[in-house]
């Protein structure tokens, strides 16, 4: 069970930053064995490089037109999210996936877009998807989220994962480090990553274990 | 022996039980450590001893219309310094809860705030609505909607405040210049403040800007006060302030017109789909509005 959560606030992460530095740098001090370091993954994502101003994309013919059918509050709803959607998973799966979603919508099934175009490009988040000073940007998902979390498990001895929490405070698992029992502690995390503070921090440290308060003495 | 570290700061309005609202000032610690609380020279200073700074030393921006920056500084090896930088006087409640954060809590009054706005009518125009769809985003966003979850915002804010907040519209109804004219004269309002966004034919225009009503002198202070203050709050390029010919009806009434971003830029439509922007963009007018009735000038 989690026994308490520590938001952790950092200096602001670019890509001028290593993610496994900086969460050693402010969790090193802290984590016990045991832990599990929460991070978000916008800003693993940030600190890939993979924050793009939408000025600097060029959207090509075949953004500007796919980008016209997705739902216009989604993140692919501009061209040079697209594009960049289109550069990611590469042009014959995104038009495999319209094709999914078109086969999709008769049936009034939703979601086979990203079922064969490839769930990563569900973690794009176009501008406003993140705080200032990236609110302008679009966020591309983080790349090679396992081989993140187990560096920084190596790092500083304690579990790591990665999530995506949305606007909706739902939250995804992008990734979790090989000591975490993945059925009951995900769960837990799902439901709450951040405890019910609307404070959000780059990262959270996690304690699990019983509540030695409420243990009986033996 | 590891010293307690500080792992965040931060800071948030607040209700409590009568109904007053307070902003909340928060220091997170892995454990605790000693504290002396005071306040000089218009700041609220806590000093800790027995305790490191985890994060990074600096400001963290608050403007809550009360509070400007929080200071973190470590000014010994085992001591730190929290300076709250109060922008009107305040007075506070200090309290020590939880264990892991333990939270060194400080609550600090807004009555300064309260009696600027509680006397106050304030008339919050959204602008456009019904078939005057108003400017159009590049995607689908449209001027006449967007313009009303910044007022709800802001009229929440104003109703926080003490003052009495009237809107011209409620729905997606076309309301002419006249029937908004009437709203304030009826109400005899205090202050005009209408909300739009600013369309251009190049996309790649973008900013904010604060125009004013000719008629009234009060108008180009307020409407540079809540320009400055909505930069700050949205970061985006300052368009300036003009004097807007069609306001000259208002009369006497302070009256401005807030261009809040430009939603013909492809950017600044994607920031409209946020609340979080619309809640910014909200404090923003708020701030420039309070800094007014507190009889600020521009710098």
């Amino acid at each position: 069970m989690i026994r308490a959560r520590i938001p952790i606030r950092t200096h602001i992460v670019t890509e001028q930053d290593d993610i496994v530095d900086v969460v050693n740098k402010y969790t090193g001090e802290i984590v016990e064995p045991g832990d599990i370091i929460s991070i978000a993954e916008s800003v693993v994502a940030i600190s890939q490089g993979r924050a793009i101003l939408p000025d600097t994309v060029r959207a090509g013919f075949l953004a500007r037109f796919l980008c016209r059918f997705p739902g216009k509050d989604g993140s692919l709803a501009t061209p040079q999210a697209m594009q960049l959607a289109i550069s990611e998973t590469g042009t014959w799966k995104i038009l495999l996936g319209v094709a999914a979603a078109f086969m999709g919508r008769l049936v009034g099934r939703r979601g086979d877009f990203y079922r064969v175009a490839g769930h990563h490009l569900a973690l794009i988040d176009d501008v406003a998807g993140t705080m200032w000073p990236f609110e302008k940007h679009i966020i591309l998902g983080p790349k090679n989220p396992q081989q993140v979390v187990e560096a920084v498990k190596e790092a500083t001895g304690a579990e790591a994962v990665i999530v995506d929490v949305n606007d909706k405070r739902n939250v995804d698992v992008l990734a979790f480090s090989s000591g975490i029992d993945a059925g009951s502690l995900i769960k837990d995390l799902a439901d709450n990553p951040f405890g019910n503070d609307d404070q959000q921090t780059p990262i959270v440290i996690i304690r699990t274990g019983e509540d030695e308060s409420s243990t009986e003495p033996s | 022996m590891k010293l307690p570290r500080i792992t965040n700061i931060w800071s948030k309005i607040l209700e409590n039980e009568m109904g007053e609202f307070f902003s909340q000032v928060v220091i997170e610690s892995t454990g605790h450590f000693e504290t002396a609380i005071r306040q000089a020279d218009g700041k609220t200073m806590l000093e800790g001893a027995g305790v490191v700074a985890n994060m990074p030393v600096g400001s963290v921006e608050v403007y809550d219309g009360l509070i400007s920056n929080l200071y973190l500084n470590q000014i010994d090896d085992d001591k730190i310094k929290v300076i709250v930088d109060n922008e009107h006087p305040s007075e506070f409640e200090y309290e020590v809860t939880g264990e892991l954060p333990v939270r060194f809590i400080i609550n600090m009054e807004r009555s300064f705030i309260f009696k600027l706005f509680h006397d106050k009518k304030i008339v919050i125009d959204p602008g456009h609505g019904g078939a005057d769809v108003g400017g159009r985003g590049p995607v689908n966003l449209v001027e006449k909607n967007v313009v009303m979850p910044i007022a709800l915002d802001l009229q929440k804010l104003f109703k926080q405040a003490g003052a009495q907040v009237f809107l011209t519209r409620q729905e997606d109804l076309a309301v002419s210049l006249r029937e908004r004219r009437e709203v304030a004269r009826s109400c005899h309002a205090d202050l005009f403040v209408s909300i739009h966004t600013n369309a251009n034919v190049d996309s790649k225009v973008g900013g904010v800007a604060v125009n004013y009503s000719p008629e009234s002198p009060e108008s180009a202070r307020l409407a540079w006060l809540v320009k400055e203050e909505l930069v700050r709050k949205l970061k985006l390029a300052d368009r300036g302030s003009k004097k807007l010919k069609a306001y000259s009806a208002m009369g006497t009434v302070p009256a401005i017109e807030v261009e809040v971003v430009t939603i013909t830029n492809w950017v600044e439509e994607g920031l409209l789909r946020s609340p979080t922007i619309h809640k910014k963009a909200a404090e923003g007018i708020f701030n420039g509005v309070k800094d007014y009735l507190a009889g600020q000038f521009p710098q």
